[in-house]
């Protein structure tokens, strides 16, 4: 005993006794070096965990907020790029908008969303969405004047701002609840007491430090995830959430739907940026698409009119910019080129100034977008007189089930926002904005009343087991690294899982994800230091990342129709016979069992059956949501 | 070009280093600090530490600032047109480029 008295005195000088620990006279390694007591535990520094935390506290709980970057400050929230919106009937009558175009109602909004969505939507939670959303879109714009953040009225009933003023927002709104607010710490896995969720295992990024949390529900507010090469989201959307939640035994679905928006590929510096977005939209911009050998890519008169005015613009330029880089006629990193050689310099100097001054500058500084230099941008285009357009997944409609409480499959987890599924179906309009504070407040709310008089024992030994495996990566002597599976699930999900998808090319990429899928049992870490350690950070993340990439090649596979932001090359028709479901994943015994769900009807019947080309079930079926003005008059 | 890299791991060095890269770009290239940073992670050495986890890329968060030749800058939208000198952003360093 004496010895280990010596030990422990040692290991306190050197400032090792966070790691080490003397037990039974036995030096051991200390596993977890914190415990945090919460009743409800929101994760996720965006739109969704901030909401979530506000409306659980509101209920009386007691709250952590735990985020992987900074609460308001991280994530997509920020890359909102962006506007949110509520029905114009309640922007008139409720909160007295003379400007907002009563004639929208949440009725018409409802039935938008739904049909939208190729009647995927669960409408149940379109409901939720369509109603609850109105007090929280407006509360949120209070915070956002309160905070001094521009939030620039458009019609039907829409707000411009740009993801920084809705982060500050969000802070400004948090502050003035009673949360404990816990950053830079990336949540590992789920606990689990039998059935119930009951807290999480966490690291801290800076300190590599490993935090259990025990709480009595856990909502999860942490995002999507986006597994190609282009990328324009935040750095963040890995799928943690969606993936913890799944090993915890929750179920998953829509995951084969994948949202994809026009994204520069160059300039290097801009590359990621959704700025093309906006050249769709704004109506003095002007531009042919071309291939890459310059021959023009057509999209019939009746299609454009619906691509420059509503939300529908998305699926068009996936169909026919996808269709170009199918043909082989794209450029070699699978874009297309934005033509202004018909224009003269003077001519592409003004339409970019009336971008700038029409729309840009009432939240960004003059002359950019975000961060990005917009001038500059617009010197490469009359330099090169085209520009290469990509097409980068923004979003994904998949991800855990809920109701419309915000419950998932499994006792005391919640989810919302992104993270979550059955809002959009197939195919998101409306805002990914709006879905994560509506949703937030809600699964915020009903966490609080679930953990209520509930008691929970903290899952200790669980908790030594996610900390014991989270720490194997150190000893790992022989894998691949971090970087190389990363690489891996790009070049993977590139070629099978990118638009206008295939049998075949599904087939080759699941065999592949499992494939590496083995080989990341064993990751490599170059650096030993739980400091700041961003590849044992990454390896991590990597898991998730390919764990939500397969689900959704294995649900696309199933998928043998085109649907929504789903297109099969081999199955080019929407088959309303027999895809009118969907695809739901959980693991039973450590397999993932597929089942398939029919999404709820509570107002907007479903039409009976038939199969139909792609683009004729657009043109028909009296969708486009126009959510957004960017014409001149206010 | 030639990047001069502050490291430190306070965990087993006794005092900061330098260390070179050569990174076969050019000014036409268009590279941000970011941009360089993550080939030397990537290519080079996946054990430098620099701003890292949630990154927007696009010059939103604020969080991946650096000294980059003496003055502090956004590694995301600082443009790379010649041999730098990449230092953390104050001198209460965690790990190589990163900050308390």
């Amino acid at each position: 005993m004496l010895l280990a008295k010596q030990i422990a005195g040692f290991l306190s000088k050197t400032g090792k006794d966070d790691l080490y620990k003397v037990e039974k006279g036995v030096l051991v390694k200390v596993l977890l070096n914190k415990v945090v007591n919460t009743e409800v535990l929101a994760i996720g520094g965006g739109g969704a965990g901030v909401t979530a935390a506000i409306g659980a506290a509101r209920k009386g709980a007691q709250v952590t907020l735990v985020s992987k970057g900074k609460v308001g400050n991280s994530g997509n929230t920020i890359m909102i790029g962006g506007s949110y919106a509520m029905d114009g009937h309640s922007a008139y009558y409720k909160f007295g908008i003379k400007e907002a175009d009563k004639e929208l109602t949440k009725d018409i909004l409802f039935n938008q969303i739904v049909r939208d969505s190729f009647y995927l939507s669960e409408q149940d939670i379109v409901e939720q969405f369509v109603e609850e959303s109105p007090d929280i879109i407006y509360e949120v714009k209070q915070w956002a004047d309160q905070a001094g953040q521009k939030f620039i009225f458009r019609k039907p009933a829409t707000w411009n701002m740009s993801g920084n003023a809705m982060g500050k927002a969000l802070q400004h709104g948090l502050k003035q609840e009673d949360v404990e607010i816990i950053e830079d710490v990336i949540i590992v896995d789920l606990l689990k007491d039998g059935d119930k969720v009951c807290g999480a295992v966490g690291i801290d990024i800076y300190s590599g430090e490993i935090i259990q949390f025990n709480a009595k529900a856990v909502v999860m507010g942490t995002g999507g995830y986006q597994p190609f090469t282009l990328k324009n989201t935040n750095s963040d959307m890995t799928g943690d959430g969606v993936a913890m939640a799944f090993r915890a035994g929750a179920q998953l679905a829509d995951m084969e739907f994948l949202l994809y928006l026009v994204t520069c590929l160059e300039p290097n510096e801009v590359k990621g940026s959704i700025l093309p977005v906006f050249f769709v939209f704004n109506p003095n911009f002007k531009y042919r698409v071309t291939d890459a050998n310059g021959d023009e890519i057509v999209i019939p008169k009746e299609l454009k009119e619906i691509e420059v005015k509503s939300e529908l613009g998305k699926l068009i330029e996936l169909y026919y910019y996808g269709k170009c880089v199918l043909e082989g006629r794209g450029t070699e990193d699978d874009g297309v080129y934005f033509d202004f050689s018909d224009m003269s310099e003077d001519e592409i100097d003004d339409m970019f100034e009336d971008l700038i001054k029409s729309f840009l500058t009432e939240v960004y500084k003059d002359g950019f977008y975000h961060g990005d230099d917009v001038r500059a941008y617009k010197e490469f285009c009359k330099k090169h007189k085209r520009v290469k357009i990509g097409l980068g997944n923004e979003y994904t409609h998949g991800g855990i089930v809920i109701n419309e409480k915000m419950e998932s499959s499994i006792e005391g987890l919640y989810a919302a926002g992104e993270c979550s599924s059955g809002a959009f179906g197939s195919n998101r309009v409306a805002d990914a904005v709006v879905e994560m504070l509506v949703q937030g407040i809600r699964a915020g709310k009903s966490a609080a009343e679930y953990s209520k008089n509930k008691e929970v024992n903290p899952c200790n030994k669980m908790a030594q087991e996610i900390a014991k495996e989270t720490l194997r990566y150190f000893e790992n002597k022989k894998g691949i690294s971090a970087v190389e599976a990363n690489l891996e699930i790009e070049r993977i999900s590139d070629k099978g899982l990118s638009f206008f998808r295939t049998e075949e090319g599904l087939d080759q990429a699941i065999a592949e994800y499992q494939q590496l899928e083995e080989k990341m049992n064993n990751m490599v870490l170059k650096s030993k230091s739980r400091l700041y350690n961003y590849e044992w950070i990454q390896a991590i993340q990597a898991k998730n990342r390919l764990l939500c990439a397969k689900l959704s090649a294995i649900m696309a596979k199933e998928r043998k129709e085109s649907r929504g932001m789903h297109l099969r090359a081999d199955y080019p028709l929407v088959d309303d016979d027999n895809f009118l479901i969907r695809h739901i994943a959980e693991l039973r015994n450590g397999v993932i069992n597929l089942s398939t769900k029919k999404p709820k009807v509570t107002k907007l019947e479903i039409p009976k059956g038939g199969k139909t080309e792609y683009i004729d079930y657009i043109l028909n079926n009296e969708m486009g949501l126009e959510n957004i003005s960017y014409e001149e008059e206010r | 070009m030639k990047f001069e890299v502050f490291r430190f791991n306070p965990e087993v060095d006794d005092k900061p280093y330098y260390q070179s890269f050569d990174l076969d770009i050019t000014k036409e290239d268009r590279f941000t600090v970011m941009d360089v940073l993550n080939a030397i992670y990537t290519s080079h050495d996946s054990s430098l530490s620099f701003f890292s986890h949630s990154v927007c890329n696009h010059g939103i968060c604020g969080r991946c600032s650096v000294k980059v030749n003496g003055k502090v800058k956004l590694a995301c939208t600082f443009m790379v047109e010649e041999d730098l000198v990449i230092e953390p952003r104050t001198n209460r360093v965690v790990k190589d480029l990163i900050v308390r």
